[in-house]
């Protein structure tokens, strides 16, 4: 078949395209199945961090070195091989979370999961860091995904 | 002088670059991305929905195979052992699917699970409503329309409004919308289908 006949065919073939989109109610319900999912028990590795050090704001960040003594609350938190950092900072009536995520990945994807099951996601930096703004104060939880396995920060306190 | 052979051996449509993407969707879901999630809905929606409406089931008959589908999808995102055949996995799924309903009962058995659903699927007849070449059709158009979205947007609104409409638009609709005369329509149309045809080769 050359090119002409190819182009034909494709050409006939898109004519003959009746395929509608499906509901868009079903379309959104099917997305939010995801969220079903991530709040499902992982069948990866899962490691429950636990908070090794706590700054309140004013005080000096990670280590002596540092001379800065922002409006961030900034935590520590380690599980297995690897650590997560987390700084909350108030941004007029929210907040936002930052951090890293401190230990081996090619790729991975951070959640924060409110209690009342909002659910919202970023990929990890080459470097594992990690932003989510304008975040409600609440409770939540943290969850770093790795090929390695889960990382869970259980309930954050922000705000 | 071109290859003959080669050229008339090529397959109409060559998936490998949609393949690819596919495999790069579900890993990404994998992982727990919802964009990627959403991205993998938004790609198959339509193909999902039009396979039980091509086989005459009702609207609500087809919305119910498209939910559980996507439902099986998410249960089976971690253990499907070929991404790059995620299309081949969805269509499995929502043919069968589709057969349950037509036959009036539940499914025996999920998509890709051993020897007894490739027997129900085998025992699926050629003239039914959901026979393959219906499916191939339907995946062709499927591909095509995914070809589409990867045009400029020039280009992509010259095809869709003359090719993918249920109303084709007349040349004086397109120039219109596009802002050029008439008479540019037509050389622009076939410098579009050409491009066309080199993204599904």
């Amino acid at each position: 078949m050359n090119s002409q006949e190819r182009l034909e065919k494709i050409i006939s073939l898109m004519e003959r395209d009746d395929s509608i989109d499906a509901p868009q109610d079903s379309v959104r319900w099917a997305k939010n199945l995801f969220a079903v999912r991530a709040a499902e028990p992982s069948t990866l590795r899962r490691w429950i961090a636990v908070l090794v050090s706590e700054l309140s704001p004013g005080r000096p960040a990670f280590g002596e070195r540092s001379a800065a003594a922002g409006k961030a609350r900034q935590l520590l938190f380690e599980a297995g091989n690897a650590a997560v950092e987390v700084e909350i900072t108030p941004k007029g009536k929210s907040f936002e979370i930052k951090g890293q995520f401190l230990g081996e990945f090619q790729e991975g994807a951070v959640a924060v999961l409110s209690s009342d099951g909002n659910r919202r996601e970023c990929g990890l930096s080459g470097l594992g860091a990690f932003t989510f703004d304008r975040v409600a104060k609440g409770s939540y939880d943290l969850v770093v995904r790795t090929e390695a396995g889960e990382f869970a920060v259980e309930g954050l306190a922000v705000g | 002088m071109p290859d003959q052979k080669s050229e008339s051996s090529r397959p109409l449509i060559s998936d490998s670059q949609f393949a690819s993407e596919d495999a790069r969707l579900v890993m990404r879901c994998r992982k727990g991305e919802q964009a990627a999630w959403d991205e993998l809905v938004e790609r198959y929606q339509r193909l999902i929905f039009a396979i039980p409406r091509r086989a005459g089931l009702s609207e609500d008959e087809a919305t119910d195979v498209f939910q559980e589908v996507f439902v099986t999808l998410v249960q089976k995102l971690d253990e499907i052992e070929q991404p790059d055949r995620l299309r081949s996995w969805l269509v499995t799924t929502a043919k069968f699917k589709t057969w349950a309903v037509v036959r009036g009962r539940k499914p025996e058995a999920e998509a890709g699970e051993g020897e007894e659903h490739s027997e129900m699927m085998a025992s699926i007849a050629d003239d039914s409503p959901a026979a393959d070449e219906m499916l191939i059709e339907l995946e062709q158009q499927h591909l095509i329309r995914m070809a589409v979205a990867k045009l400029d947007e020039r280009c992509r609104k010259i095809v869709s409004m003359i090719y993918l409409r249920s109303n084709a638009a007349s040349y004086a609709e397109v120039a219109g919308e596009i802002g050029v005369g008439e008479t540019s329509i037509s050389p622009l149309r076939a410098r579009c289908l050409k491009k066309l045809e080199k993204l599904l080769r």
